[in-house]
């Protein structure tokens, strides 16, 4: 028998003194309450109540099982807290802000299918490798970046997106993030180079980006999601995505070498997992 | 936020040869927090040595010890052992045919015809241009445990020459130790790419770099005359856009010698300005990128290597 739900059931007696609002009190019918107490005192080998015209008085033998039981109770509670803490608490996941949406999405089916709680913290990639090196915390970056002391997944490229305007008044190329590495915007501009996308490329909110296309002071805006535009730019601004092995995002899951805590091992590794079957090449 | 990745070396006591790597910051280096803050824009991994040739003064390291696979910086090893050979006479000639090619570097690798030409332009060939036929013609006639009895000489501790799958098996292995987690990574890309490339290269730490760069400056390697052939020769080296690129100007001269494979870019060297010790430098990088041609690493290796020789000048 589930003792531990026997014993609640009992306590609601108890403290209702009456079987009937017992019964109403738990959501049940006051049958099924009255077998349960029953077989409660069956397998206690005690009695435990006594039924009187007006309701139920506990006896001697009820009185310290009614002070055990609330025991009882407590100590299951801080087991379940306790495991809850470990095993149900979500391991978090630094993303950096260009992760594609649908590879997040993916990242977090993926590892719950695997029986793993994810939260997806978006953290840039110059802040994420630092939280990364500093605590056991598995992070998505955008390559390139300095790999000392991280384990890093293969490399993972996503297709990255331009729209054009095809009248700008400016040479200057946005691209969307809200805080891009050095080292990504250095190797992305050399790229976009061979592509003949030239000009500055500067790093700005998506809809800092757009605001500006329309307007036509930025000459092109390129981003790891596909742009969705106003009716309105439709004659003025081509939409096209470049071609993956010229230009392109690239990811890494990363978790420190020395990381020991097995939620977050796992998790790493499916993220990686993830990464090698979701990239665009 | 701290950054739990700065330097495990950091500066140690003058004349020590190497840095102390229980030092877990930047021992008051400046130097250092610039390495990472260029290799960080950079999105390298980086390993550096540098000191004054003559051991005086401070060591300045940043993870001077771990294993890297060191490419052609084995060459310098390869010319010292040929010029020890027993009754080896420098200018004896010797035919490389068309089968003793090897691909990489410049120079008889990029020839096709039978060549003629001494001991010791072939030394030159392959310090000059990192000429992989050169350093393979060199080392049929050495040996390979030539190479380990000048390390040894050097007080080198953690350098060997091998093939490139095996010397990037032992870094990735070193690197590895420790560690945990199933599943594939990025160092199994490396190793895949190196599984069957049988070219020489070697296993070498930042620390060993300077221990052989500072022996041969102080002659403790060779006799004067061979001394000055292989500084010389190292000084007129092809590959001027890592370390020569950073002291392009008057005064200031550089012997070097370049490592590179897949991700990895290296140089050691001796930065010579005229009147001052040299200071020997090594800095060994790594990208995340396998085979593309990255202009702006080799700068940065220049960078790197100003911002140490930099401090290291000012400490006198």
């Amino acid at each position: 028998m589930d003792l531990i739900r026997h014993l609640e059931l009992f306590e609601a007696v108890a403290s209702e003194g009456h079987f009937g609002r017992a019964a109403e009190r738990m959501g049940m019918a006051q049958p099924p309450m009255s077998q349960a107490i029953k077989r409660l005192e069956a397998e206690l080998g005690c009695v435990l109540l006594e039924r009187t015209s007006s309701g139920a008085v506990l006896t001697p033998a009820g009185e310290r099982v009614r002070e055990a039981a609330g025991r009882a109770r407590q100590a299951v509670a801080e087991v379940r807290a306790a495991a809850a803490d470990h095993a149900l608490a979500p391991v978090r996941l630094l993303v950096d802000p260009a992760l594609p949406a649908a590879w997040a999405a993916e990242i977090v089916r993926d590892a719950e299918s695997a029986g793993l709680a994810v939260d997806l913290e978006p953290v840039p990639t110059e802040e994420a490798l630092q939280r990364a090196r500093a605590a056991d915390l598995p992070a998505v970056v955008l390559a390139p970046f300095r790999a000392e002391g991280l384990r890093a997944s293969g490399a993972a490229p996503a297709r990255l997106w331009e729209a054009r305007h095809e009248a700008p008044r400016s040479t200057t190329t946005a691209l969307v993030h809200e805080k891009a590495s050095a080292a990504f915007l250095a190797r992305l501009a050399r790229e976009l180079r061979g592509l003949a996308v030239g000009g500055d490329l500067v790093p700005m909110p998506q809809a800092t980006a757009l605001g500006r296309l329309a307007a036509g002071r930025v000459h092109a805006v390129i981003s790891t999601e596909a742009p969705v535009l106003p009716e309105a730019l439709a004659g003025s601004v081509r939409v096209r995505s470049l071609p993956i092995g010229r230009a392109s995002a690239v990811f890494h899951a990363v978790l420190r070498r020395t990381a020991r805590d097995r939620a977050t091992v796992a998790v790493h590794a499916a993220a990686a997992a993830t990464l090698a079957r979701v990239h665009d090449a | 936020m701290p950054d739990p990745s700065t330097p495990a070396g950091g500066t140690s006591a003058p004349g020590a040869p190497d840095p102390d790597p229980r030092d877990p910051g930047t021992g008051g280096s400046l130097a250092l927090g610039d390495v990472l803050r260029i290799a960080d824009r950079l999105g390298v991994d980086v390993a550096v040595a540098a000191a004054r040739a003559d051991g005086t003064g401070p060591v300045l390291g940043h993870r001077p010890l771990e294993p890297w696979p060191g490419a052609s910086l084995y060459k310098t090893l390869a010319a010292l052992a040929l010029l020890r050979v027993p009754g080896l006479d420098p200018s004896e000639r010797v035919t490389v045919t068309a089968a003793d090619r090897v691909p990489g570097g410049a120079g008889l690798s990029l020839l096709g015809d039978p060549v003629t030409l001494s001991w010791r332009d072939l030394l030159r060939s392959m310090l000059v241009g990192s000429d992989n036929t050169a350093a393979q013609v060199i080392l049929r006639r050495t040996g390979i445990p030539a190479l380990d009895a000048v390390a040894c000489d050097a007080g080198m501790t953690s350098t060997a020459v091998g093939t490139t799958a095996q010397t990037v098996a032992a870094a990735v292995s070193a690197r590895r130790a420790g560690g945990s987690g199933s599943g594939t990574d990025r160092d199994d890309s490396l190793l895949a790419e190196a599984a069957s490339d049988a070219v020489l290269g070697s296993t070498t730490t930042a620390s060993d770099q300077l221990r052989l760069l500072t022996a041969l400056w102080q002659g403790r390697l060779a006799g004067p005359a061979d001394t000055e052939l292989v500084i010389g020769t190292m000084g007129r080296l092809v590959q001027r856009s890592r370390i020569t690129s950073a002291f392009d100007h008057p005064g200031a001269r550089v012997a070097g010698r370049t490592g590179t494979w897949g991700p990895f870019r290296h140089e050691s060297a001796l930065v010579m300005h005229e009147g001052e010790v040299p200071i020997a430098v090594c800095v060994l990088t790594e990208s995340l990128e396998i085979g593309r041609l990255l202009p702006a690493v080799d700068d940065g290796i220049g960078e790197i290597a100003a911002a140490l020789v930099g401090e290291l000048r000012s400490s006198r």
